[in-house]
């Protein structure tokens, strides 16, 4: 009995200890996982990480200006997403915008493909290189065409973060989908 | 004994001794009193008495900034006169400033006439005590407390552009006024943060530039270029001494002595509201529409817009709601901010807006997983050879 006892008692206690320490690290790494998010504007400063637990969204931030045909540009990779650098910056007043491809060209599902599966109320947050952390609220979604919004840049009357991915159905000629889904969001306060 | 010892040995050396006080006496007054040189006069400032600043091309101020300026601000034009509101100028906005640059051209012309005394050649840097005079302070920088001591005009050409650090500072004391203190400056003045400078400040082909910080008791004066600000507080040279004398006299001295009035600017009314834009599109890729409300009384307004929101350097004066900015960088959005205005002065900024934002951006690729037509292609490809 006691050769099969030991074994046994070493087994529970190696499990317990595996639990313990993957418990330990989530909380570590896991900002939004822990309910206590530092929210702050004050001394924010560049975004480098976007999180969004409800669609498993934790990508780095690329900064993005504008191509030369006028379109806001786009990430380099589908994992990654970016901050229109030419706007808002996020935690001032003012709309802050970040883009994330909808899929890849080899296929692959891209880092905003289940945006449309965000909802009202759901959280995002946003950290900055020193750890800091802001947090918004959805508060719409919204279709576009293709083409310009101003709206989605320019809405100033409160500290936004909007997001935007491609929707609707591809369209061969114009190599892109005919809509752009764009999600709105405020601060948390 | 020995007192009569000393008493000879003093007779016999008389004459030395004579000569040994007398070297004393010329060597205290030379190393211990101030800088003393010939008397000066101060010019008639005329209708820039009034100014605080005048930018014969303009008056730049940082957007949002803590500048205030105690007396008039004027330009040629009012486009020129950037990132102040009535709100930071207890004086008034004016522009054109008519008659200033004449008048204050006429006063650089004054404190360089030879009739103002030979010039002491003055290094700037370090501490320095002076007294009421002419002094050639060459192209120095002001690094360390510069004192005025006693009553009287001080006049200090350059020869070319002059600069204060931060450290630089100056003291007036024992009756010595900023009123009666000038800077005579052919190229530009650069003054660095933090310092403070007192006195009025003609440059002649050249900016007044201001660090972040920088104080001014009196005047800045640019006869052909801008001045630039940067939360600076700029105060009127007024005399203690002045003021007692103007108390004392009668009614009608104070008024044959007081500066001349500033033509008037009629305020914007209370009633007016602070624009806000509120709807904005791109034309073309150099080209950007925006539209501003609501009416509150005014139809003149003056739009401010930039690359970034910190940086608005440029504006235009519109009458009516809407205005199309053309000649843009291509594709690229501007911030804006809207002010009423009148032919004198720019009321309050709204908040700052970018508009022209790009076309929203493609983030995906033909699917290659649910498009049956896609699939299809592929299989007829792969059967081609493709």
């Amino acid at each position: 009995m006691k050769k099969f006892f030991r074994p046994a008692l070493l087994i529970v206690v190696l499990t317990a200890f595996f639990f313990i320490f993957v418990f330990f690290i989530k909380n570590l790494f896991c900002l939004p996982c822990q309910g206590k998010v530092a929210v702050g504007r004050k001394g924010f400063s560049l975004p480098v990480r976007l999180i969004i637990p409800a669609i498993d969204v934790n990508a780095k931030i690329q900064s993005l200006g504008v191509t030369p045909n006028g379109e806001m540009e786009v990430p380099d990779n589908i994992v990654d997403v970016g901050w229109f650098k030419l706007g808002s910056r996020p935690g001032e007043n003012g709309s802050a915008v970040i883009a994330g491809h909808f899929n890849g060209e080899n296929g692959k599902t891209g880092v905003f493909a289940n945006l449309n599966k965000l909802e009202i109320g759901d959280k995002l947050y946003l950290k900055d290189d020193t750890e800091a952390a802001l947090t918004f609220v959805v508060r719409d979604k919204r279709f576009y065409d293709s083409g310009y919004a101003d709206d989605v840049f320019s809405q100033n009357d409160g500290v936004h973060l909007n997001l935007i991915t491609c929707d609707g159905v591809w369209n061969e000629a114009k190599k892109s989908y005919s809509q752009r889904l764009v999600v709105f969001a405020d601060i948390s306060k | 004994m020995i007192a009569c010892i000393i008493k000879r040995y003093f007779m016999k050396n008389l004459n030395k001794m004579k000569s040994l006080v007398w070297l004393l006496v010329f060597a205290t007054a030379f190393f211990v009193n101030p800088l003393k040189v010939s008397a000066a006069t101060a010019p008639d400032l005329g209708a820039a008495d009034s100014y605080a600043v005048f930018g014969k091309t303009g008056v730049t101020n940082d957007a949002g900034g803590t500048t205030h300026l105690w007396g008039n601000v004027g330009a040629d034009s009012i486009s020129d006169i950037t990132n102040l509101i009535a709100g930071q100028v207890d004086g008034t906005i004016i522009a054109p400033a008519s008659g200033v640059q004449t008048a204050a051209s006429a006063a650089y012309d004054t404190l360089d006439l030879g009739s103002q005394g030979t010039p002491v050649i003055l290094n700037l840097a370090g501490n320095n005590t002076v007294t009421p005079g002419v002094y050639n302070v060459q192209a120095s920088t002001l690094n360390g407390t510069l004192t005025l001591d006693g009553a009287g005009v001080y006049i200090f050409r350059s020869t070319s552009s002059i600069s204060t650090s931060g450290a630089g500072t100056m003291s007036l004391i024992n009756g010595a006024c900023a009123d009666n203190v000038f800077w005579q400056i052919p190229a530009s003045m650069t003054i660095g943060a933090n310092a403070h400078i007192e006195g009025t400040i003609i440059a002649q082909t050249g900016l007044i530039s201001f660090g972040s910080g920088t104080s001014l008791k009196g005047r800045a004066l640019s006869l052909t270029k801008q001045v630039t600000l940067l939360l600076n507080q700029i105060t009127q040279p007024v005399c203690a001494a002045a003021t007692s004398t103007s108390t004392s006299t009668s009614t009608s001295t104070s008024t044959s002595t007081s500066a001349p009035a500033a033509p008037y600017c009629p305020p914007i009314s209370n009633q007016v509201v602070t624009p806000v834009i509120i709807e904005s599109k791109r034309i073309d890729a150099d080209s950007i529409f925006l539209k501003w409300g609501p009416y509150s009384g005014t139809d003149t307004f003056n739009v401010q817009y930039g690359f970034k929101k910190e940086e608005l350097f440029y504006n235009v004066n519109v009458t009516g709601f809407s205005t199309i900015i053309n000649d843009l960088h291509q594709n690229q959005p501007i911030w804006v901010r809207v002010a009423a205005r009148n032919e004198c002065q720019i009321g309050t900024y709204g908040e700052s807006k970018l508009i022209g934002g790009p076309r929203l951006p493609s983030t995906g690729f033909a699917s290659q997983n649910n498009n049956f037509l896609y699939v299809l292609n592929q299989i007829k490809n792969w059967l081609l050879g493709h």
